[in-house]
């Protein structure tokens, strides 16, 4: 008895050894800054003026923010962004996993091409559809003219109302297949029982779709939306590169805004306190989810 | 012969997935394709769909570049180098770390470990500028910035709590069995970790490996503000200056694209099994 409780303490002590490396890092690079940019959220780093030094200013750079009309319509253009992206992204997912759900020939080949987009850096993905929205040699406007879609080439990119549109594609087909693999994955997972009784009892495949497969797959859907939500909220490579958050501003969502503040403007103060008003408000979409989903499970 | 309504079905299902296939394939052609036209074709209307000459030019201009003649194709061949270098270590200390805190975790009963949990989603959701303006500040008090050091350092914080995680399921199943005996064999608790329950995680190491490997191969915003030159720009830094840039050499631009995806296409058609169980298993489980 004696001697299993020293084991155990010697196994305490050994894991808290192997995990000491992995504490260090993520405090130094996870923890101790999200402290930093905290204290920076409350203070003004006065960068043009150094001898100012730092300044303490209370919740002034969370007013000055939540005052400003730039950070409204950022967020306005990225729920927008996130809305469209979770709508189209898991209806296509969910359709095209039930498209490659069935045994076929050369399946494996199939879901390796769609996998694909979705390991790319996002900066690949933007530099392929810079190539297709290209407005004198792009693909699009090559393929459209071609099949009598439209007359006159047009500037994807450069227009205000489309190119927020044309962003929202390119993203769409980086971030498909995640939905794909995931609801393959719970395609697999429900009984094939429950549709040969529901076929016995002349369910068509339209009611054994509603009652069969979709209350099996909320839960995936439900991760889906969650992980969607949280990775598009953060969205910035594509439009860095593809837009730079114009034509006229109209493609800067918050994480652009977040970064141009911090790093063109060197507002580092209100960076931060953007960065946290960011994080708030992802953190209600998953606690306002998790509740919806769980009532739904009742 | 008459058609059922089966067949007709089966027919237009194939068709759709034909057209999913093709939504994937044709955008990665075209890339391809620019990237083998000779200049003039690339600029032409109406688009050409094939390739009149193909030639290999811009790849060996970028594989061959030298620092004598420094532009563009130098810049990105520097960048493929560096991300290779900051990716292949990170890979390699985050998978070790990871493991050993994994083992840790599943194993031994450390308190906490269940925080593990809550950093994996704290790492996704922040917004990374909330880690970078201090790293910024604190990486330059060290004279870290513009180095691949500083990349490494950072890549392994931001990809160990995934990697610890998918480690830990992997070791949760295992049974506990084949340690016990071991350790009544008169191996420790060390030993038996690295000559029996390691050698025998290949493939969660490998998946795990797979997926930090190829975060760090496509990371942009943290390289994009912590490297300024050639010492440590990444791909993907080279690539979104190329893109940005007002008057684009298209070919040049879309061989650097070929060239920035070949490993991520390397990985999919040889390891899709791992991907496809890296991507559902670290979501399912939570």
């Amino acid at each position: 008895m004696k001697q299993a409780l020293t084991l155990r303490a010697q196994d305490r002590r050994l894991g808290f050894y192997l995990l000491l490396p992995s504490i260090i890092i993520l405090f130094a690079i996870i923890v101790y800054p999200i402290g930093y940019s905290l204290w920076l959220s409350f203070h003004n780093l006065n960068i043009n003026n150094p001898a100012k030094g730092q300044q303490f200013v209370g919740l002034q750079n969370y007013i000055d923010v939540l005052k400003s009309s730039d950070w409204w319509m950022s967020i306005l253009r990225i729920l927008y962004f996130v809305a469209a992206d979770l709508i189209v992204g898991i209806s296509l997912g969910l359709a095209i996993a039930l498209l490659l759900n069935k045994e076929r020939k050369g399946k494996g080949i199939v879901l390796a091409i769609v996998v694909f987009p979705y390991i790319l850096a996002p900066i690949v993905n933007s530099l392929i559809w810079k190539l297709i929205y290209d407005p004198n040699y792009g693909l699009l406007n090559g393929l459209l003219t071609q099949l009598g879609i439209i007359k006159d080439y047009v500037a994807w990119l450069s227009s205000p109302k489309l190119a927020m549109v044309m962003l929202i594609i390119a993203n769409l087909w980086q971030g498909t297949p995640f939905s794909i693999v995931l609801f393959l994955a719970g395609l697999k997972s429900i009984p094939k029982e429950e549709y040969e009784a529901a076929a016995i009892d002349g369910a068509s495949s339209l009611v054994s779709f509603l009652y069969i497969t979709i209350p099996h797959l909320m839960p995936i859907i439900y991760m889906n939306v969650v992980m969607k939500t949280i990775a598009t909220f953060k969205v910035f490579d594509i439009i860095y590169s593809l837009t730079g958050g114009g034509p006229g501003g109209s493609t800067t969502v918050v994480g652009m805004l977040i970064y141009k503040e911090s790093f063109e403007y060197m507002k580092f103060g209100q960076g931060a306190a953007m960065s946290f008003l960011l994080l708030i408000i992802v953190l209600c979409f998953v606690i306002v989810y998790s509740r919806m989903f769980k009532e739904e499970e009742l | 012969m008459k058609l059922r309504r089966k067949d007709i079905v089966n027919i237009f299902q194939i068709l759709l997935i034909v057209m999913v296939v093709l939504s994937v394939l044709v955008p990665f052609y075209w890339t391809f394709k620019i990237s083998i036209s000779p200049e003039k074709e690339v600029r032409s209307r109406p688009i050409k769909w094939g390739v009149s000459e193909p030639s290999f030019k811009n790849y060996q201009d970028i594989l061959f570049s030298s620092s004598k003649a420094i532009g563009t194709a130098y810049t990105f061949k520097r960048g493929l180098i560096n991300s290779l270098i900051v990716s292949v270590i990170t890979t390699v200390i985050t998978v070790f770390f990871g493991a050993l805190g994994a083992y840790a975790i599943a194993r031994l009963k450390v308190k906490y470990g269940n925080a593990m949990t809550f950093f994996v989603l704290l790492t996704q959701m922040l917004p990374p500028v909330l880690l970078i303006i201090p790293l910024y500040f604190i990486a330059n008090q060290f004279k870290l910035l513009n180095t691949k050091l500083l990349l490494v350092i950072c890549y392994v914080a931001l990809n160990l709590p995934l990697c610890i995680w998918i480690m830990r399921g992997y070791f949760l199943t295992l049974p506990s069995a084949i340690e016990e005996s071991a350790l009544i064999d008169g191996c420790d608790r060390l030993g038996a970790l690295f000559r029996i329950v390691l050698p025998l995680s290949g493939p969660a190491l490998f998946t795990a490996g797979l997926f930090v490997f190829n975060a760090s191969w496509n990371e942009f915003l943290f390289a994009l503000t912590f490297t300024t030159d050639l010492k440590a720009k990444t791909m993907t830094v080279a690539m979104a200056e190329m893109i940005g840039r007002f008057r684009t050499d298209y070919g040049l631009m879309a061989t650097s694209g070929i060239l920035g995806s070949i490993l991520p296409l390397v990985f999919v058609a040889f390891f899709q099994k791992y991907l496809v169980s890296g991507i559902t298993g670290g979501a399912v489980k939570q």
